[in-house]
């Protein structure tokens, strides 16, 4: 016997059946065998809302099976070889979804097998049918200075962190035209840029909210307001206030540990104390005593 | 003599020029000092007062930190932090509110 689901809904159960007739299974299933392009790996495709795949497995552990052919496999699938040949065998085998509805599941409570879902999938893999090979997500590039992570605090956000190169500011010509801003968002502008400034924002109220909102008329976001991968790279940034006086930002960098440029001093990796910042919520600050938050600064963060 | 409070990190740090009678007797409290003896001076912090800088109007440039002097022509001593004391007591009005954080 051979169960068939429509990968379609995201609230209702998918739509599914089962082929009991056993030489209606063995057709398929050598119909599937002749056209091994127009198989994929189940969940290999589009995995966003509306019609995915349609999804075969053989539901006994002694079912008769094709040579090469996986005990579950899809169809109608954008990850196939062929996705035309491979639209073409779903519909085939959207064809028997009526003719399967005697045979009774719990699913069909909520998703009978009726003519509005059958006209609704095969609506949906005609549209697929009609469109272009949609592409995979887009991947960050790659980099050998740069590796794409995970945030821990919120996972669905990425962004980049890279190889810690305080040689680049440390010299004559650039360390004392720039500052912790200049090295948190990684630009060089060599105008000791100030947060909020290229936008007409600047603040010289020394306090959290303020510092906050002029760097995010730069175009930086909250932490966990992801950004997407056309923003990369993607910094992590931490503001820090010495109350009424001053800011000042660090940079995540490549090894778990932050960078920073105090003023027009060199850029470095330690605190205060002179120990590795692995956590600027924690590390010797001097008079920065406020933590004011992480930011994620995308490629369109514009500084001055 | 222009003089710069090296403090900030975001912002520009505070910097002032002395009159000509100040930049006097500035400069004859730096010819003053001696020589400094014995291990290098102490260095600043990343973050917060990290010492004042003097610039002349030839471009020689002195830096002053915890009692020592780096002078255009070595280091000099000032166990009394004359220099920085000095740069305090004529801090201008709109600096006013960094005197406590000056660790002078």
């Amino acid at each position: 016997m051979l169960k068939v689901e429509v990968d379609i809904f995201s609230g209702r159960p998918n739509p599914v059946w089962i082929i009991t007739d056993g030489d209606e299974a063995k057709e398929l299933l050598g119909a599937v065998a002749e056209s091994r392009e127009a198989v994929a790996k189940p969940g290999a495709g589009f995995a966003g809302l509306g019609y995915r795949e349609i999804r075969l497995s053989l539901i006994g552990d002694d079912e008769p099976r094709q040579r090469n052919l996986a005990r579950e496999f899809a169809v109608g699938s954008t990850a196939a070889g062929d996705v035309k040949a491979s639209i073409a065998l779903a519909k085939r085998v959207l064809d028997g979804m009526l003719r399967h509805r005697d045979v009774r599941l719990l699913q069909h409570e909520l998703t009978p097998l009726d003519r509005s879902i059958y006209e609704f999938t095969l609506e949906q893999l005609e549209r697929l049918d009609r469109s272009p090979k949609p592409q995979p997500p887009p991947s960050p590039p790659s980099s050998p200075l740069r590796t794409t992570v995970h945030d821990a605090k919120c996972d669905k956000c990425e962004y980049e962190v890279s190889q810690y190169n305080p040689g680049f500011w440390n010299v004559a010509s650039v360390q004392p035209h720039n500052n912790c801003y200049n090295y948190a968002r990684n630009w060089r502008t060599d105008t000791f840029a100030q947060p909020g400034r290229a936008h007409g924002a600047g603040t010289s109220t020394m306090k959290c909210p303020n510092v906050t909102t002029a760097a995010m008329a730069d175009g930086l976001k909250k932490r966990c307001d992801c950004l997407p991968v056309s923003e990369w790279p993607r910094r992590m940034m931490a503001l820090v206030i010495a109350p009424n006086y001053d800011y000042h930002w660090y940079r995540e960098q490549r090894g778990g540990f932050w960078g920073h440029k105090p003023g027009q001093t060199a850029a470095r990796n330690v605190d205060n104390n002179n120990v590795l910042v692995v956590n600027p919520e924690t590390a010797a600050r001097g008079p920065y005593t406020d933590f004011c938050g992480y930011f994620y600064a995308g490629r369109s963060v514009v500084i001055n | 003599m222009v003089v710069e409070i090296d403090i900030f990190s975001g912002r520009p740090n505070p910097r002032w020029r002395l009159s000509e009678a100040e930049t006097a007797r500035l400069t004859r409290l730096l010819r003053s000092l001696d020589p400094a003896t014995g291990g290098p001076p102490p260095g600043p912090p990343g973050l917060g007062y990290r010492g004042v800088r003097l610039r002349d109007s030839n471009g020689l440039t002195w830096s002053a930190y915890r009692g020592f002097v780096q002078s255009p022509d070595g280091l000099l001593a000032d166990p009394d932090r004359r220099v920085e004391r000095f740069v305090l007591e004529h801090l201008p009005a709109e600096y006013e509110a960094l005197r406590s954080s000056l660790e002078i």
